[in-house]
């Protein structure tokens, strides 16, 4: 198994109803959309793309963050 | 000649007071042994001490996020916790950082969803899941428990910051710690939370603002012991709205030793890292655990020299453990 281990850009998983919101906010990406209908388990955004989701970003410490999207949010902060 | 001699010894009594504060503190560096380097995920979640296991929480797993770890053998014995919308999975779980009897809490974050897992289930290949339900519990954030039904909740938007939840009784507690109204609560009075059963302690750590609070909690009955002074550069207020110093941080994580409260923290008097230049750079996270007594008095800085991201222990030793970076996740382990 290859280990992983974030640097640079951010990449996250997100749980499978924010998968489906961002299928259907993300109209002109259509890499991002396919991705999120092919994997929505496992949708790997970039820091922005979660900020634009949800106006929250992540952090290392156990913050909880309340989405604009209506979903909470661990390890992340409102920003 | 008398006034000379009043402020002479108000001179004195200042410069000992300071003197006396830095020469109790003691900065060690502490070696440390690696239990595992398997600590496959893209950021590993909670880490908690569970008799003779630590479980880690793969918070972004795409199947199963609760790792058991054998620390007597060195290594993982089972993953459980299933992801997904099934009756027995969840969409975004949480773990307690707390435990009853080999049983570990989880919660979802986005529905009333709450389950106990068994790490003996696990291990005898029976299914750990065991639905919970209470209704004084409802949806919850951030919860620790002190028994099958005795939990600790922390609710930051609320007017009192902690609920206690056992099986008579349901009492809210803790005053906010900053005395402006503030429209950001929920965001600014997150924190890290730890149960000494031993000593009857509740003990809350502030992740935004470098805050430390102690409650006894004997009876159930919490009533704080000590609250740190909240130093005024920590924060600005914008409007109705709290704002962080984004350069100097508190706690990262917290646990409960024997003798001693762990904290992640920063030693800014050796590190000078600007934490608004941290973000998600895990080399850059602090390499130092501040240990404090049960009274709030910091006893000693201990230099891990590897960035720290986790920590756990239990009330029985004051062994430390730790997920690190070196220069991937690691488990380690260190005698405090």
């Amino acid at each position: 198994m290859k280990k992983k281990i974030l640097s640079g850009i951010f990449a996250l998983a997100l749980p499978v109803t924010a998968g489906y919101g961002v299928s259907k906010s993300v109209n002109g990406n259509a890499d991002l959309n396919d991705l999120a209908l092919s994997n929505v388990e496992a949708l790997a955004m970039t820091e922005e793309e979660f900020y634009n989701l949800t106006g929250c970003c992540p952090c290392w410490e156990y913050l909880l963050c309340l989405g604009k999207d209506g979903n909470t949010y661990s390890y992340a902060y409102k920003c | 000649m008398k006034f000379f001699s009043f402020y002479l010894s108000l001179i004195c009594l200042f410069f000992f007071s300071c003197q006396s504060k830095t020469e109790d503190v003691k900065r060690e560096k502490v070696t440390f042994q690696t239990i595992t380097d398997s600590i496959f995920t893209r950021m590993p979640g909670r880490l908690i001490k569970v008799d003779d296991y630590l479980v880690w929480e793969d918070p972004f797993a795409s199947d199963k996020f609760i790792h058991v770890i054998d620390i007597h053998q060195n290594k993982e014995i089972g993953i459980m916790g299933k992801k997904g919308q099934g009756p027995e999975e969840f969409n975004t779980p949480s773990i307690s950082s707390s435990f009853i009897k080999n049983n570990i809490f989880v919660y979802d974050l986005n529905s009333p969803h709450q389950a106990y897992f068994s790490i003996d289930s696990l291990k005898e290949n029976k299914n750990p899941y065991r639905k919970y339900e209470n209704n004084k519990l409802g949806k919850i954030m951030h919860t620790i428990n002190f028994s099958e039904n005795g939990f600790i909740i922390s609710q930051p938007a609320e007017e009192k910051r902690f609920k206690l939840i056992s099986n008579d009784k349901s009492i809210e507690f803790g005053d906010p710690f900053i005395d402006n109204k503030i429209d950001n609560s929920f965001d600014i009075y997150q924190g890290a939370m730890g149960i000494n059963e031993k000593k009857h302690k509740f003990v809350f750590a502030s992740l935004r603002l470098p805050y430390l609070e102690i409650y006894d909690i004997k009876d159930h009955e919490p009533s704080l012991v000590y609250a740190s002074e909240l130093p005024k550069n920590s924060y600005h207020i914008v409007g109705t709205s709290v704002k962080p110093n984004t350069q100097k941080k508190g706690a990262w994580d917290l646990t409960l030793l024997k003798d001693y409260i762990a904290i992640i923290q920063r030693d800014y008097e050796i590190d000078k890292t600007d934490e608004s230049t941290v973000g998600m750079d895990s080399y850059k996270l602090p390499k130092t655990v501040f240990l404090y007594d049960y009274e709030g008095k910091l006893k000693r800085i201990i230099d891990l020299g590897i960035p720290l991201i986790r920590i756990a222990g239990d009330t029985e030793s004051n062994t430390l453990y730790a997920i690190g970076v070196d220069p991937e996740f690691v488990l380690i382990k260190s005698e405090l």
